[in-house]
């Protein structure tokens, strides 16, 4: 019990206007996990990481962080557990300069002068934003964009780190510069990432775990090999495997014992080069 | 935003404490105000103008900026001035039976009353010009101007800019599927659509960020780090100032000569 970062029992959610974005989804992230949630546009992944943050109640079902139910009482706790990236920068960034958006969460945490800079400092750091402070976000590139949101959330310093389509709107260098701060965060921190995309040739690199949902239902549920070996689930989720993986599906006879590669790196040690 | 560059440059009001350059407007705005000859208003367009100059804002593109707007609102107000104040006349038009008088009280008080609104532009100018925005927006939270404004007003100018991109994409790609000449009327209705979009996209980015700033634990109350500090130049510049319009006033008051 004590290992369960979140876990989403029998949760349905229905938005006011009658659209039923999830169904009865059973969900476990394990403390220290990294697993990514795919799904087509519209199959409710942005909704689900909303419930496990607590901006929504879901309709029927329990929502529970580190053990505490994601409602009343409980939602400033769950809150500064639960570091919620939103998809668009623009969106979390809404002070006047960088500096102010990265105080913002701790200084709603009570702490104190002292401590919200501390904070501050180390989050902006951790995402290579040092000298950043006074910048104003309509100025920053939109890699620094998302790094900057990022930080705004570590600067509360959250055991759950969830991000929704981390990697929309980035060029290949900001793919590539996120994925590194997104590991290096995860190995140093032992932060549990829930990470939702459809971005299957990035997700392999960041996620050990797939949930697949589809129209508002989880229809898959473990590692990431795994799913992406089995085609069906991807078909019927509107989804692909990774290009690599779709390539050795393609011409491999079979899939070995580890099942076949999904990253570049991955396929070529398995073809002997290094 | 072209004002905003000059609030780099190291002179002396951008090394200002911006609570010090808010309230030194706010007085030099009411003597503005106050004040009922043109000789003290001279004398305060003085005080800016070698403000300015301190401050390494080029004067001719300052007095172009602040003049620009000027025969536009304050002009069109103070225009019958002259003809409906009465006093001692000084030219007297007839039209056969309608005669029309100007008076040199008349011309005074608009005279008066343009100056005036010239001083309270070019001060506002000069504190836009001379302070970052977010000092201005800081500034103004320590001053405990009501919160909800200073909120508004930061939140305005942060996505203004993105409001102005969007409105502009608009324009493009409604432009790059318009083949013939559009008639006036069709143009109107293009432009209401786009309104609208505009304006329910702006809902939508409200309730966005509203969710942002509810899940980094937002419940209603803006906090801020205390990050300024008043030093004694500040507090010399600021005592100096206002004296200085203090005395404006009341030489003006006392009817010490001037015209």
């Amino acid at each position: 019990m004590e290992n369960v970062a979140i876990e989403l029992k029998d949760v349905s959610y229905a938005y006011p206007d009658g659209h039923v974005a999830l169904q009865r989804v059973n969900l476990k992230v394990v403390r220290g996990e990294r697993i990514a949630i795919l799904g087509a546009n519209g199959a409710g992944k942005s909704t689900l990481l909303m419930l496990m943050n607590g901006l929504y109640a879901p309709s029927t079902g329990t929502v529970s962080v580190l053990g505490n139910p994601a409602t009343g009482r409980y939602l400033s706790t769950v809150r500064r557990e639960v570091g919620l990236v939103f998809q668009d920068p623009d969106d979390q960034l809404f002070c006047p300069t960088l500096w102010d958006d990265v105080c913002f969460g701790p200084l709603n945490m009570g702490l104190s002068e002292e401590e919200v800079r501390i904070r501050s400092v180390e989050a902006l750091r951790a995402m290579a934003l040092e000298g950043y402070e006074d910048k104003l976000p309509h100025h920053l590139s939109a890699g620094e964009k998302k790094r900057a949101a990022i930080a705004t959330v570590l600067a509360m310093r959250p055991k759950i780190l969830i991000l929704d389509e981390p990697t929309a709107n980035l060029d290949p260098k900001g793919r590539r510069e996120l994925a590194k701060l997104l590991r290096t965060l995860h190995d140093s921190q032992s932060l549990t990432l829930v990470i939702a995309t459809h971005d299957v040739n990035f997700v392999p690199e960041v996620a050990d775990r797939a949930c697949v949902l589809n129209c508002g239902r989880l229809v898959a549920d473990g590692p990431m090999k795994e799913i992406f070996s089995e085609g069906s689930v991807m078909e019927q989720a509107n989804l692909e495997p990774p290009i690599i993986t779709q390539l050795y599906r393609a011409v491999a006879k079979d899939q070995g014992t580890d099942g076949f590669p999904l990253t570049v790196q991955e396929a070529l040690s398995e073809l002997g080069y290094h | 935003m072209q004002v905003q560059e000059f609030s780099g440059l190291a002179g002396v009001l951008q090394k200002i404490d911006p609570r010090v350059k808010l309230c030194s407007f706010i007085v030099l705005v009411v003597s503005a105000v106050a004040v009922r000859t043109l000789t003290s208003l001279f004398i305060l367009s003085l005080v800016i103008i070698t403000l300015c100059a301190l401050s390494r804002i080029p004067i001719r593109f300052f007095l172009l900026r602040t003049t620009i707007f000027i025969p536009l609102f304050a002009g069109i107000i103070a225009l019958p001035l002259p003809f409906i104040t009465p006093g001692t006349p000084l030219a007297r038009f007839a039209f056969g039976l309608l005669v029309v008088r100007i008076s040199s009280e008349g011309v005074y008080k608009a005279a008066l009353f343009t100056f005036r609104v010239w001083v309270c532009v070019a001060s506002s100018v000069l504190l836009i010009s001379t302070t970052k925005f977010h000092e201005l927006i800081h500034g103004m939270e320590k001053l405990r101007l009501p919160r909800i404004l200073v909120l508004m007003m930061s939140v305005t100018y942060r996505f203004i800019f993105l409001f102005v991109n969007e409105a502009h994409r608009m324009v493009l790609a409604m432009e790059s599927r318009t083949v013939k000449r559009k008639r006036w009327r069709d143009a109107v209705r293009s432009l209401a659509s786009m309104m609208a979009t505009l304006f329910i996209r702006s809902y939508e980015r409200g309730e966005r960020v509203y969710f942002a700033m509810t899940a980094r634990g937002y419940t209603g109350t803006i906090r801020s780090l205390d990050e300024m500090s008043l030093t004694r130049r500040d507090l010399f510049l600021a005592v100096a100032f206002f004296l200085i319009c203090l005395l404006v006033v009341a030489t003006d008051y006392l009817h010490l000569g001037g015209w």
